[in-house]
C-alpha cells in the first residue's frame, strides 16, 4: 500500500500507567501499513523498553515530561522517544545486557538489547542534565 | 489482586494480557504476600494469556527464579507467544527454567 508521509506527536507525563498509552498509540500510528503480527509486537516492544526507560529513569523522584514523536513514509515507521531528564553518563555501559542502575527494582536489565533486537535500526542520544533520546526505526509490512 | 495461587508449594501465576513494567509491579507486589505468606517451593509462570511482554517480565521472571534458589526450587514457563520466547531465549533463561509445553504437563508440576 502506497501511504503518504505522516506525523503524530504526543506528550504524557512519566506515571507507569502511560507506559500503555503511549506504545498502543504507536503501534496503532504504525498498523496502517499493514505489518503481521510479530512485527507489531516486537514494534511495540521496542518502543515499550524506550518509554520505561524514560518514566524509571529520566526524572527520579519527581514528575517530567515524555515526548513521542512518529513519523511513517514508505514502509518505515520512525520514533522518537525523548525526555528533559537526568541523562546517560555513560551510554555504552548502560547498553550492555543484563547492566541495570536500579538493583532493587527487578529490572532485568535487558531494555536496550531488546530495542536493538526488535527494531531495524535505533540510535541512543544522551547528555547529562539536558536529557534523553531514543531513536527506533522499523520497517512494516515484509511480508 | 488474584492473578496468583498456592498448591502443594508451588506458587502459580496467571500472568496479565499485557506484561510491562506497571502491570510486573503489581505481580510482585502480589508474589511478595504469597512468598510470606506461604512456603513455596517452585514458580510457574503461565503466559497463555499474555498477548504483549517487554523486558520487564523478564525482570520479574529473574527475581523469582532468586528467591527459590536458596530452596533448590524450580522456575517454569507455560505459554507464550513466538516474540515472548524470543525473549527468553535471548535473556539467557534457557537451561535455567523449565518449559512446560502443554497444560497436563503443567498440572504435573503441583500434583
Amino acid at each position: 500500500m502506497k501511504t503518504k508521509k505522516n506525523e503524530m506527536d504526543l506528550i504524557f507525563w512519566n506515571y507507569p500507567e502511560n507506559e500503555r498509552i503511549g506504545r498502543t498509540a504507536a503501534a496503532v500510528f504504525a498498523a496502517i501499513l499493514n505489518p503481521t503480527m510479530e512485527e507489531i509486537s516486537d514494534f511495540k516492544t521496542a518502543v515499550s523498553e524506550a518509554i520505561t526507560n524514560a518514566i524509571i529513569h529520566a526524572y527520579p523522584g519527581k514528575e517530567g515530561k515524555i515526548f513521542m514523536h512518529l513519523e511513517r513514509e514508505g514502509r518505515e515507521v520512525t520514533v522518537h522517544i525523548r525526555d528533559e531528564g537526568v541523562g546517560i553518563a555513560d551510554i555504552q555501559k548502560s547498553m550492555e545486557p543484563m547492566y541495570t542502575t536500579l538493583e532493587e527494582e527487578e529490572r532485568s536489565g535487558m531494555g536496550f538489547t531488546f530495542m536493538e533486537a526488535f527494531s531495524d535500526e535505533m540510535r541512543v542520544e544522551s547528555e547529562p542534565g539536558r536529557g534523553t533520546s531514543v531513536y527506533l526505526m522499523k520497517k512494516m509490512g515484509g511480508r | 489482586m488474584g492473578a496468583c495461587h498456592v498448591r502443594n508449594q508451588c506458587l502459580i501465576i496467571r500472568m496479565p494480557r499485557e506484561v510491562d513494567h506497571f502491570q510486573a509491579e503489581i505481580i510482585r507486589g502480589e508474589c511478595e504476600i504469597m512468598f510470606f505468606k506461604s512456603c513455596i517451593r517452585d514458580v510457574i509462570f503461565d503466559f497463555s494469556d499474555t498477548a504483549f511482554m517487554d523486558s520487564s517480565g523478564i525482570g520479574l521472571i529473574l527475581g523469582r527464579m532468586q528467591q527459590v534458589y536458596p530452596v533448590e526450587g524450580q522456575v517454569y514457563l507455560f505459554g507464550g507467544s513466538p516474540s515472548i520466547r524470543k525473549m527468553w531465549e535471548m535473556s539467557g533463561l534457557s537451561g535455567r527454567v523449565v518449559l512446560l509445553e502443554t497444560a497436563e504437563e503443567m498440572r504435573e508440576v503441583y500434583a
